[in-house]
C-alpha cells in the first residue's frame, strides 16, 4: 500500500511537468505583449524594452522556461506584475475561500448524489425514479450563473434566509460561514451533482441484475441494506471514477462561482489576472488548479483498494 | 402435512411477445428428510419454479400465482418482513453460478456471518466463530484464514462450498439447490454432491435439487420430478423411473444419458439425442408441450393436452400413450 502510495506519487510528477510546460506555451503563444501592457499605454518603446529586460521576457523560449521551473520547484511562482506580490502570497491567501467552496460543495454533493441514484435505481421506472433523474437534467442543463442567481433570488432576496454574497471566514465561526457557502455551493454543485446520481443509478442498476444481490436476498437480507452494503460498495468504484473527474467541473465553475457571490478565492483571482494580462499570476493559478486536479484524483485512485479488493496494488 | 406443497404454480412472465408461462400448475410436495429433484432440459422452468418458492423473482412484469405452503402457511400471502425470516433460516438456497454468486467486495466471513446474526440472537463475535465452523464443516481447510479473504481468492468449488456454508449456517428445514454442480468441473462435482448428501444427512435438511444431469439425480434424489416447458409430465421414486419411465421424454433424457464408464466431456451430450427445440412457453400451447418432438406422438397429442394420470404407487405421468403402452400405428 506504501510502496503504491509512493508509486502514484512520483507518478504525477511528468503529469505536472507537461502541464506546466503546456501552460508556459500557451501564454507564450498567447497575442498581447506582456511588457507594453505593463509599461503602460503612453511608454515610449525604451520603456517597454526595459520592462521587457526586467521580466526576461527578451531571453530565448527554453531559457525562460527552464527559469521558471527552477522557480516552480523552489515554490516560486514569480511576482505579480500589478500588485508586485509573490504569485505563492497571493495564492495562499486566496486559499481558504476556495478551498472552503470546494469542500461544502463536494460534501452537500456527494451526500445528496448519492442516495438520489440509490433510490432512483431502488425503484427504476416509478415515478420517483423520473422526478429524481428529471432534477438531475435540469441540474445539468442550467449554468452555474443562472443557478446562482435563481438560488439567491428566492433564498437571499425573497426569504432573506441566507446572505446574499460574501464571504466569512472559519475563523467567524462555523455557522457564519457555512452560512455564506450554501448558495454558492448548491449553485456550483448542481451539474456535478446530477453528473454523480447519474453514474450511481447506472452503475447501481447493473450491480442489482448480479448474482449475489439474489444470495443476499435469499439470506433474508433487506432491501435497504442490500441496497446501501451489497450493491453501492460494488458500485463505489465507478461513482469515485466521477467523483475525481468531475472535480474539473467545480473548478471551472469556481472562477465563475466566486465571481457572482463575491468570494475573495482564488477564482476571482483568476478572472482579475486574465483581465489584466497578469501572466505569472495566471501561470501560477491554473498550475495550482491542475496540481490540485491531479491530487484528488491520486486520492481517488488510492480510495479504490478500500472499495475494492480485487484491484492489486 | 408435508413440509413443503407447490399447488398449481404458476409463474408468468410478461413480456413484450405476450405472456411466458415459465411455470404453469405445478404440484410438487417435499416430505420430512427427503431429497426430490426436478429435472428438465435448459428453459422448461426449473430455476424459476424454484426461485419462486423464496420469492425471488420480482419485478412488476413477473406474476406467482397458486399454492407454497411451507409448513401448512402459504408463502405467497406472507409480507415481505415474514418473507424475510424464512428466507435463509428456514429455507435457504444455492445456486448455479458460485464464481459470482458471491458479493466480490465482501470478505467470506462476514458473507457468513451476516445471515447468522439475521436470523440468530447472537453478537458479532460469536456469529463469526459459527461461520468459522460452518467452514469446518463445508470442508474448506485453514477456515480461520479463509474467513478473510475475498472470494476472488477462492476456487469455484471453494466458492460453491461457501455457498453451503452460508445456506446452512441457520440449519433450515429446507435447502433449495439449483443445479449446484452444473458449472463445476467433474472431480468437483462429485465433492460437493457427497457434501450436500452428508450435510443432509446430518442436519436432517430436505433437500429440492435442480438439476439437468441424470446422473446427478441418481446419486442424490429419493424422488424426481420430470419439467418440460413449465409442466410436470412425470414424477416417479428414482429407482421407479430409471428402470421405466413413463413419458416419452423421460425415456429420450435417459437415453441420452452416458452409460456408466463413458465420458461426460462431450459438451451438450445431455440432449444429443431428443431431436428438436423446447417448444416456446410464451402464448397458449395447444395439445401435448412434448407432442412436436415425441416419437410416439400421435394425432391426438396435438389437440388434447393429456392430463396428470396416477400409475401404481405415487407415479404419474401426463401422456396419452406412455411408454409400455401399445401406439396405434408404431
Ligand atoms: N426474469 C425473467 N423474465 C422473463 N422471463 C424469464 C425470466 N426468468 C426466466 N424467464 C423465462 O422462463 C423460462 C424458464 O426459465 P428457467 O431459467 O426456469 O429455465 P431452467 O429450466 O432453469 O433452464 P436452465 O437449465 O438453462 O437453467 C425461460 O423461457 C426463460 O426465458
Ligand atoms: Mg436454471
Amino acid at each position: 500500500m506504501l510502496i503504491f502510495t509512493l508509486r502514484r506519487i512520483l507518478a504525477t510528477i511528468p503529469v505536472m511537468l507537461a502541464v506546466a510546460l503546456f501552460i508556459f506555451v500557451l501564454l507564450y503563444l498567447a497575442p498581447g505583449d506582456p511588457a507594453e501592457m505593463i509599461a503602460g499605454d503612453n511608454a515610449s518603446a525604451a520603456e517597454i524594452e526595459q520592462v521587457r529586460e526586467l521580466l526576461g521576457l527578451n531571453q530565448p523560449f527554453l531559457v525562460r522556461f527552464a527559469d521558471w521551473t527552477a522557480g516552480l520547484l523552489r515554490g516560486d511562482l514569480g511576482v505579480s506584475v500589478f500588485s508586485r506580490k509573490p504569485v505563492t502570497e497571493l495564492i495562499l491567501q486566496r486559499l481558504e475561500p476556495t478551498f472552503s467552496l470546494m469542500a461544502t460543495t463536494l460534501i452537500i454533493s456527494i451526500t445528496a448524489a448519492i442516495p438520489m441514484g440509490v433510490i432512483a435505481a431502488a425503484r427504476a421506472g416509478s415515478w420517483i425514479d423520473r422526478a429524481i433523474m428529471g432534477t438531475a437534467v435540469l441540474g445539468f442543463s442550467v449554468p452555474v450563473f443562472a443557478t446562482s442567481y435563481a438560488l439567491s433570488w428566492i433564498f437571499s432576496i425573497q426569504l432573506n434566509w441566507l446572505p446574499v454574497q460574501g464571504y466569512q471566514p472559519l475563523s467567524e465561526g462555523l455557522w457564519a460561514w457555512f452560512r455564506h457557502l450554501i448558495i454558492p455551493s448548491i449553485a456550483l454543485g448542481s451539474v456535478y451533482m446530477a453528473l454523480i446520481a447519474r453514474i450511481t443509478r447506472t452503475s447501481m442498476l447493473e450491480v442489482l441484475n448480479q448474482d449475489y444481490i439474489r444470495t443476499a436476498m435469499a439470506k433474508g437480507q433487506s432491501r435497504t441494506r442490500i441496497l446501501f452494503e451489497h450493491a453501492l460498495k460494488n458500485a463505489a468504484v465507478s461513482i469515485l471514477t466521477v467523483i475525481g473527474l468531475g472535480v474539473a467541473l467545480l473548478i471551472g465553475g469556481a472562477v465563475v462561482t466566486e465571481s457572482v457571490f463575491s468570494i475573495p478565492g482564488i477564482g476571482r483571482l483568476t478572472v482579475d489576472a486574465i483581465l489584466q494580462r497578469d501572466y505569472p499570476v495566471i501561470q501560477g493559478v491554473v498550475l495550482f488548479f491542475s496540481f490540485v486536479y491531479v491530487l484528488i484524483n491520486l486520492a481517488v485512485d488510492l480510495a479504490y483498494r478500500l472499495f475494492d479488493p480485487r484491484i492489486r496494488l | 402435512m408435508a413440509l413443503l406443497e407447490l399447488k398449481d404454480l404458476r409463474v408468468h412472465f410478461r413480456t413484450p411477445n405476450g405472456i411466458n408461462r415459465a411455470v404453469d400448475g405445478l404440484d410438487l410436495v417435499l416430505d420430512a428428510g427427503e431429497t426430490v429433484a426436478i429435472v428438465g432440459e435448459s428453459g422448461s422452468g426449473k430455476s424459476v419454479a424454484s426461485m419462486s418458492i423464496l420469492r425471488l423473482l420480482h419485478g412488476e412484469n413477473c406474476r406467482s400465482d397458486g399454492e407454497i405452503l411451507y409448513q401448512g402457511r402459504n408463502l405467497l400471502d406472507l409480507d415481505e418482513k415474514a418473507m424475510r425470516r424464512i428466507r435463509g433460516n428456514e429455507i435457504s438456497m444455492i445456486f448455479q453460478e458460485p464464481m459470482t454468486a458471491l458479493n466480490p467486495v465482501m470478505k467470506v466471513g462476514r458473507q457468513i456471518s451476516e445471515a447468522i446474526l439475521l436470523h440468530q440472537n447472537v453478537d458479532r463475535d460469536t456469529a463469526m466463530r459459527k461461520a468459522q465452523d460452518m467452514l469446518d464443516l463445508v470442508g474448506i481447510p485453514e477456515s480461520k484464514r479463509r474467513l478473510d479473504e475475498y472470494p476472488h481468492q477462492l476456487s469455484g468449488g471453494m466458492r460453491q462450498r461457501v455457498m453451503i456454508a452460508i445456506a446452512l449456517a441457520c440449519e433450515p428445514s429446507i435447502l433449495i439447490a439449483d443445479e449446484p454442480t452444473t458449472a463445476l468441473d467433474v472431480t468437483i462435482q462429485a465433492q460437493i454432491l457427497d457434501l450436500v448428501k452428508e450435510l443432509k444427512d446430518r442436519l436432517g435438511t430436505s433437500v429440492l435439487i435442480v438439476t439437468h444431469d441424470l446422473g446427478v439425480v441418481a446419486e442424490v434424489a429419493n424422488r424426481v420430478v420430470v419439467m418440460y416447458a413449465g409442466q410436470k409430465v412425470e414424477e416417479a421414486g428414482v429407482g421407479d423411473l430409471f428402470a421405466a419411465p413413463l413419458h416419452p421424454y423421460t425415456e429420450g433424457l435417459l437415453r441420452a444419458m452416458p452409460k456408466l464408464g463413458t465420458s461426460r466431456v462431450t459438451p451438450d451430450w445431455r440432449l444429443a439425442e431428443i431431436p428438436g427445440q423446447i417448444v416456446s412457453t410464451i402464448g397458449e400451447i395447444k395439445g401435448c408441450v412434448f407432442a412436436n418432438r415425441c416419437n410416439r406422438v400421435q394425432e391426438v397429442c396435438h389437440e388434447i393436452r393429456p392430463a396428470l394420470r396416477t400409475f401404481g404407487s405415487g407415479r404419474v405421468a401426463a401422456c396419452h400413450f406412455p411408454c409400455g403402452s401399445k401406439v396405434p400405428d408404431v
